[in-house]
């Protein structure tokens, strides 16, 4: 009896931690108090040292601390808080629908505009949804918009964040699957402008067969003389595009480290707060707190999650894994990855991306690995770029899906009064399909993820 | 029973003994101050140790500035310490943010099933959080993980760059410093709790945030 437990306590371990990590206790004790409690249990039985915890220290020192690309991650939260905070965004956000107030469902495309090129630093998923749901979506409202449409938009630009770089989930997740930052970043690009046009047409689709759901402006809308216009988009939208250009620019051009755009990206952030007149002790103080709290967020989940990989690696967890795999008939590439994108599909509900980046991968990375993908995709080098591509856009997917998604409660909590879950709900439906249809054509078409990396030279 | 002897074996003569120390130490002088009140001052001190290191990040941005200017224009200048700083800066950053965070309620917690529970009851489920999953996590790497800096400092460790930064121990000895914050905001937000929960003091005298948080967004 003793025996048994002793052999599958890796895999009680694994189950048990999901069921805890419901209880609402902080998913970084979960995740370390488990690895505890499970070495302690390993201790008792005599199948691990518990001294040997202390290697946590040094996994998470050698694997963490000493990391120079995991440097990126405070500086691009706290480049996205800052434009966040100085209201940059906002006046970018204002900038976009006036240039394409002439477009059939302007409104609509400007935020998904906008939501490709800046929900991007901001990274975290809830704050660009909460940004485009505070400012957006009470003026597509009053402008007349269908309010499913309205919402599909600000919850799929809002999530696209989390795809496209400089996205802080890549960095982490490039680090988890032993691949460098900056060709992650190259892969979802493509996948992620791909995502975003596929929602572009739909909405014009909907724009110009029924005009109703997605009104044009007023001709009286924004500015009325040209000085005006271009006065606004010289503030609102040239320095930001200047920004992100230069920023993903250097880096997939190979000018830079994710770690060093980001520093500059920082600057620049302030750079143009100072030239919006927006800049001052209490903005950067506040950008600074929301940035810290956001960066030790992830990082204490990091040390958990360590002390859970590393207490279920030293039960023999691996073995097992494949082992439990094989009994249930899993046990070929396509059954094993098709296992993992709708497990990563399901963990979307309830958990966010950190938890699934650093609990799921370093599991079953190494399972994926063990498989040659190269008839598909070419290389055997190529497979986890690819692969973390696809776990990024399902992870977006599966934020957005009803009736769990973690996006959908966010959007209700800022949306006006009036709009019901199930507004929301039959809002995501159009969108949802629409991001299983991009999911698909990256798994069939891998070359739509490895193209801007080859070229880059960034996968060697 | 072999693994009972084992565990007391660990507890009463074993390593495990120092942190019963630590544990009864810290209770001793939490009834001396009074709970709350020493629950305060070290929230106040993890605040006031958070919000001054995260000033270091206006630095890490002009170092990382630097050290891309620098390169680009090929200046004679060793850029091994820059990139050194860039992560010694990091690594301060955010260990002296972990243990405040949790003070505040800003660690992400999955509680779609618990939330609607009344607040003794999410107090009840933070308790035995604390004390069967964060205490003894936290307790065991520190009271094992010391010789992580005591045997860099012994050796007066130094960056494996010949160039590189002087003093690795000191840089090792703030991370470790961390997870002991980490340990005193988990304390902190304990002796709240232990007020709420057997003294019936309610969330406004005791101050105490658990649960779902907005801050997140």
């Amino acid at each position: 009896m003793l025996d048994t437990i002793a052999d599958n306590l890796a895999l009680i371990m694994f189950v048990l931690m999901f069921a805890v990590i419901f209880c609402g206790f902080p998913v970084a004790f979960v995740m370390g108090g488990m690895g505890f409690l499970f070495g302690f249990i390993g201790w008792l039985l005599g199948v691990f040292n518990l001294p040997n915890l202390s290697n946590v220290l040094l996994r998470m020192w050698g694997g963490v601390a000493v990391d120079p690309v995991l440097v990126s991650i405070p500086m691009f939260i706290f480049m996205g808080s800052i434009l966040e905070r100085s209201g940059s965004a906002k006046d970018m956000l204002s900038a976009t629908e006036i240039l394409l107030k002439r477009v059939p469902g302007g409104l609509a495309v400007a935020v998904m505009v906008m939501g490709t090129i800046l929900a991007a630093p901001i990274g975290v998923v809830g704050a660009a949804v909460v940004l485009l749901s505070l400012i957006a979506l009470p003026q597509m409202l009053a402008a007349g918009y269908d309010k499913r449409l309205a919402l599909g938009t600000v919850a799929s630009a809002g999530t696209l964040g989390i795809l496209i770089p400089p996205a802080i989930m890549l960095v982490v997740m490039a680090e988890m699957l032993n691949t460098s930052a900056g060709a992650l970043f190259a892969a979802a690009t493509m996948p992620g402008l791909l995502l975003s046009g596929l929602y572009l047409l739909y909405i014009l689709g909907v724009a110009v067969v029924s005009p109703k759901r997605a009104p044009k402006l007023p001709a009286g809308f924004g500015p009325q003389t040209s000085a005006e216009f271009w006065r606004t988009m010289w503030k609102g939208l040239f320095p930001m595009t200047f920004l992100m250009v230069v920023v993903l620019g250097a880096i997939f051009a190979g000018w830079a480290t994710a770690t060093e755009s980001a520093g500059v990206g920082v600057l620049g952030s302030f750079i143009i707060a100072a030239l919006n007149g927006r800049f001052n002790l209490s903005m950067v103080n506040d950008s600074i707190r929301s940035a810290c709290r956001a960066n030790a967020m992830v990082f204490l989940i990091f040390f958990g999650a360590t002390c859970f990989s590393y207490v279920f690696r030293a039960l023999g967890g691996d073995d097992v894994m494949i082992a439990t795999l094989a009994s249930f008939g899993i046990d070929t590439k396509w059954e094993v990855l098709i296992f993992l994108m709708i497990l990563v599909f399901l963990l979307g509900f309830p958990f966010e991306w950190i938890e699934i980046c650093l609990i799921v991968l370093p599991i079953f990375a190494p399972i994926l690995l063990k498989f040659d993908f190269s008839d598909h995709l070419g290389d055997k080098s190529y497979l986890m770029p690819w692969f973390g591509t696809l776990v990024a856009v399902n992870l977006q997917t599966s934020f957005m899906t009803p009736p769990f998604g973690a996006t959908l409660f966010y959007l209700k909590g800022t949306a006006p009064p009036g709009i019901t879950m199930g507004d929301v709900y039959k809002g995501m439906y159009p969108f949802v399909a629409l991001q299983l249809i991009g999911l698909l054509l990256c798994i069939w078409y891998p070359s739509i993820v490895l193209w801007l990396p080859k070229i880059a030279g960034l996968l060697d | 029973m072999p693994a009972l002897t084992q565990t007391i074996d660990y507890f009463a003569f074993g390593q495990g003994r120092s942190m019963l120390i630590f544990l009864a130490v810290f209770f001793l002088l939490a009834s001396l101050i009074g709970f709350i009140r020493f629950s305060d001052a070290i929230k106040w001190v993890l605040e006031k140790i958070a919000f001054t290191a995260g000033w270091l990040l206006i630095v890490l941005m002009f170092i990382t500035c630097m050290d891309i200017t620098f390169r680009k224009l090929q200046l004679p200048i060793a850029l091994t310490q820059f990139q050194e700083l860039e992560w010694h800066i990091h690594t301060i950053v955010f260990s002296m943010w972990m243990g405040y965070n949790y003070t505040i309620n800003a660690h992400p917690r999955v509680d779609s099933y618990t939330e609607t529970l009344p607040f003794r009851g999410r107090a009840w489920v933070e308790f035995l959080g604390i004390l069967i999953l964060a205490l003894p996590f936290l307790l065991t790497m520190l009271n094992h993980g010391l010789p992580f800096v005591t045997v860099s400092f012994v050796q007066n460790e130094a960056s494996e760059n010949v160039i590189g930064l002087p003093y690795r121990w000191a840089i090792k000895g703030i991370f470790y410093a961390g997870i002991w914050l980490v340990l005193l905001g988990v304390l902190s937000v304990l002796l709240r709790l232990m007020i709420v929960l057997f003294r019936r003091g309610s969330q406004e005298e005791t101050g105490l945030q658990i649960g779902h948080s907005e801050l997140e967004a």
